[in-house]
């Protein structure tokens, strides 16, 4: 199972892979647009595809105000 | 071990997919696409050597980016940059983004002024609201481009660069649109010009890249970085809500978010110029449109007295403190 912090809430998930990154973000009902996706510290595409032991972050792009 | 396609360059494993250019892109070749959109934007505005450049560091994302693209591109350019950060006074966020424009530009080796605004007029922007009766976001707009344009002017920048990416550019011209301002759509090109003694040339070098580009952007280069929401911030905000939906069409119509802001880049000026006159604010001697600027009217009302001449005399003692202070151009 892969590991999955949620920003900046600080919610964990844990998936089980293997799994699109962009499949994850449908998943949390945010789009390819609305997040970045970091996988074991390192920015990926949504087309990246999460394997169990992976160490997921998920970042939501938002203003700062 | 995660799966990651291979940049379409080199190889490498990829940090994004570029709709635009339809490629994966390694670090490297991602930080010189970002790179090379800045680039184009400077080209366009002319800048050169001899430039001095003010950048708005708020400590977000956008601002850390911005920095960072503009610290990278000096060497070719041959400006000089200054940061500046305005302490709004709003708390631990404000206190936290303090901390990272000064470890940003300490980092980057770019000077860093700090306006602190109770320093500088003896209250903080919610306080300033509350005793004005206004929207603590309409003050703090307010106040923010009045010290940003001060500080130019004191600091005889030729621009002053903003981190609105193209994410926010297309929020400001659909909410325009929606209320036909039409005139504020002429306002929203990749930069604007000075006007002499009165208002300092916006520059907008992340205007043709995402939200989401620049938080990568900002990852790749380990900037330090206030990930946290302004607490006045209403997500429901007009401008919250236009780039919600945006981003849903982009991925039901990739591309289209790209090819507004290139449409704008190119169409803005065909838009009416704003009808109302260019004056020199009697109180400050900044930028209005017949009498007293806002910044001035707004404290005279709320303090008692306007306070544009005191953030002038305030950020030019904080210039000769830092060293900066009659060279630019």
């Amino acid at each position: 199972m892969a590991r999955v912090v949620i920003e900046p809430e600080g919610r964990v998930i844990e998936v089980r892979g293997p799994l699109r990154v962009g499949e994850l973000l449908a998943s949390l009902g945010l789009s390819y647009e609305e997040a970045v996706v970091l996988i074991n510290g390192t920015p990926v595409p949504e087309q990246a595809v999460i394997e169990g032991e992976d160490e997921v972050r998920v970042l939501r792009v938002r203003s700062s105000g | 071990m995660a799966r990651i396609p291979p940049c379409s360059v080199c190889g490498e494993p990829a940090v994004a997919y570029v709709r635009p250019l339809r490629k994966f892109l390694c670090r490297e070749h991602f930080v010189e696409y970002f790179n090379r959109r800045v680039a184009r934007i400077l080209e366009r505005a002319r800048v050169g050597p001899g430039d001095r450049i003010l950048v708005a560091a708020s400590g977000g994302k956008d601002s850390a980016a911005l920095l960072n693209a503009l610290a990278d591109l000096r060497g070719s350019f041959g400006y000089e940059l200054i940061a500046i950060h305005i302490d709004l006074g709003i708390g631990d966020f404000s206190r936290e983004s303090r901390r990272a424009a000064e470890v940003e530009s300490a980092r980057l080796g770019v000077p860093l002024v700090v306006v602190d605004l109770r320093e500088a007029i003896g209250v903080s922007v919610p306080e300033l609201a509350r005793i004005s009766r206004r929207p603590t976001c309409s003050v703090c707009g307010l106040v923010k481009r009045y010290v940003l344009n001060a500080a130019a002017i004191e600091s005889r920048a030729r621009y002053i660069a903003t981190g609105h990416n193209g994410d926010d550019i297309i929020a400001y011209a659909i909410k325009s649109f929606l209320s036909q301002d039409l005139e504020s759509l002429r306002k929203l090109g990749p930069y604007s010009d000075s006007i002499e003694g009165l208002a300092v040339g916006r520059l907008r070098p992340l205007y043709m890249l995402t939200e989401k580009e620049s938080l990568v952007y900002a990852l790749l280069k380990g900037a330090h970085i206030n990930t946290a929401t302004c607490p006045h911030l209403d997500p429901d905000q007009l401008e919250v809500v236009i780039k919600h939906l945006m981003n849903e069409f982009e991925v039901r119509r990739p591309g289209v978010k790209i090819q507004l802001l290139g449409n704008l880049a190119r169409r803005y000026r065909d838009y009416p110029e704003p009808g109302e006159a260019v004056a020199a604010c009697p109180s400050c001697g900044l930028i209005s449109s017949g009498g007293e600027c806002s910044f001035c009217r707004l404290t005279r009302k709320a303090l008692g007295e306007p306070m544009g001449r005191r953030v002038r005399l305030y950020i030019r003692g904080k210039l000769e403190e830092l060293g900066l202070m009659g060279q630019g151009g």
